[in-house]
């Protein structure tokens, strides 16, 4: 009989400081723009905060990584697809953006 | 697309007149047929029930809080106030028993209190087809005041003449609306009446202003004392719109509808 697996749990990095906005405006400048793309945008990968800011996908990825190491943002991957955002569960807040493939 | 703007209405100092402009110009938007909410984000000292007297059960803060929908806070003053468009009213809970509350709030909260804040803001502009969201805030760097400068897409700065108020203003252009990458305007209040007495005056008083704030001066506003003196409850705007505070406010309204998003 075949064996059903159980689905992987997703796995979600962050570990939950609060990004409000006396530390979003304590913040260096550089951070601080994709963290307020985030807020604006809810749930959003690195290639849809590189549209909002201007700058290349790859310096943005560093960026929001480096505030998921902070502790400002959650990450999760789902596929090929890495989503950030600033707080609670991954599926609790649904993308504003519609974004086609495209990693971290 | 509704081009809806959301404009935070915030200043340094207590008693530079936020209140008064955001109501009168919520007026006079919403007497032009526009679509305009007024929402008083002044947690700390609501004030606007006092004009607005509405016997609903819900407030702003139940709002931020989880504990009502947006649509239960929205009260339609329209008819009550003549206006052609929908002048929509969300008013702070004045009790002790809120204000105290208020300020037991943690980060936390205040960063979900954004998020509220945002979702309301999509509500208004997207569902409801407001032109004008109005957020009448308390002064100086209190968590609801910026949330709702981060939440806005212009910031208009009320100061007025006093030295103390230039300076702090200057402060918050630097430390608080860049940083949030805000476009904001200034509106100098009760400026003194001689300072301004022809047009050449008030032009190198506001060059002088733009200067300082390195912003663009919308207008200056004399002090009118007769204004000060009116009742909570007196809307300028809809009640005297001949008196010059009203005519300069439907001007100011103009130069904002101008400026766009």
């Amino acid at each position: 009989m075949e064996k059903t697996r159980a689905p992987k749990p997703t796995e979600v990095d962050g570990i939950g400081e609060v990004l409000d906005v006396m530390t979003l405006l304590s913040l260096p400048d550089h951070l601080r723009k994709s963290a307020l793309t985030i807020v604006k945008l809810k749930k959003a990968m690195a290639e849809d905060v590189a549209k909002e800011t201007g700058r290349a996908r790859a310096i943005e990825s560093a960026y929001l990584n480096q505030l998921v190491r902070m502790g400002y943002l959650k990450r999760v991957r789902e596929g090929k697809r890495v989503y950030f955002w600033a707080e609670g569960p991954a599926k609790a807040a649904p993308s504003r953006v519609s974004g086609k493939g495209g990693t971290a | 697309m509704n081009p809806g703007v959301v404009i935070a209405v915030h200043s340094y100092k207590g008693g530079t007149g936020k209140t008064l402009v955001s109501m009168n110009l919520a007026s006079i938007f919403a007497s032009q047929g526009k679509n305009v909410c007024l929402v008083d984000l002044d947690l700390r000292a609501p004030s606007l029930d006092a004009t607005f007297a509405a016997d609903g059960k819900h407030w702003v803060n139940d709002f931020l809080d989880d504990r009502c929908e947006p649509m239960d806070l929205l009260k339609d003053f329209s008819k009550k106030k003549g206006t052609k468009g929908r002048l929509l009213v969300a008013l702070a809970n004045p009790s002790m028993e809120a204000i105290r509350e208020v300020v037991t709030k943690d980060r936390k909260w205040e960063m979900r209190a954004l998020r509220r804040l945002l979702s309301l803001k999509e509500l208004l502009l997207k569902n409801l087809a407001v032109d004008y969201v109005i957020l009448d805030t308390s002064p100086g760097l209190l968590y609801a005041s910026i949330n709702a400068i981060a939440a806005a897409d212009l910031a208009l700065v009320v100061t007025t003449w006093d030295a103390s108020d230039v300076a702090g203003t200057q402060g918050m252009v630097g430390e608080l609306y860049d940083l949030l990458e805000k476009r904001t305007i200034v509106l100098m209040n009760k400026i003194p009446e001689q300072l301004i007495t022809n047009e050449e005056m008030r032009k190198r008083l506001t060059n002088q202003f733009k200067s300082a704030f390195k912003l663009p001066v919308i207008d200056l506003l004399p002090c009118y004392c007769d204004v000060l003196r009116q009742e909570r409850s007196t809307i300028m705007a809809l009640e005297k719109p001949e008196h010059p505070f009203s005519r300069g406010l439907v001007e100011i309204a103009q130069r904002i509808e101008k400026t766009g998003k």
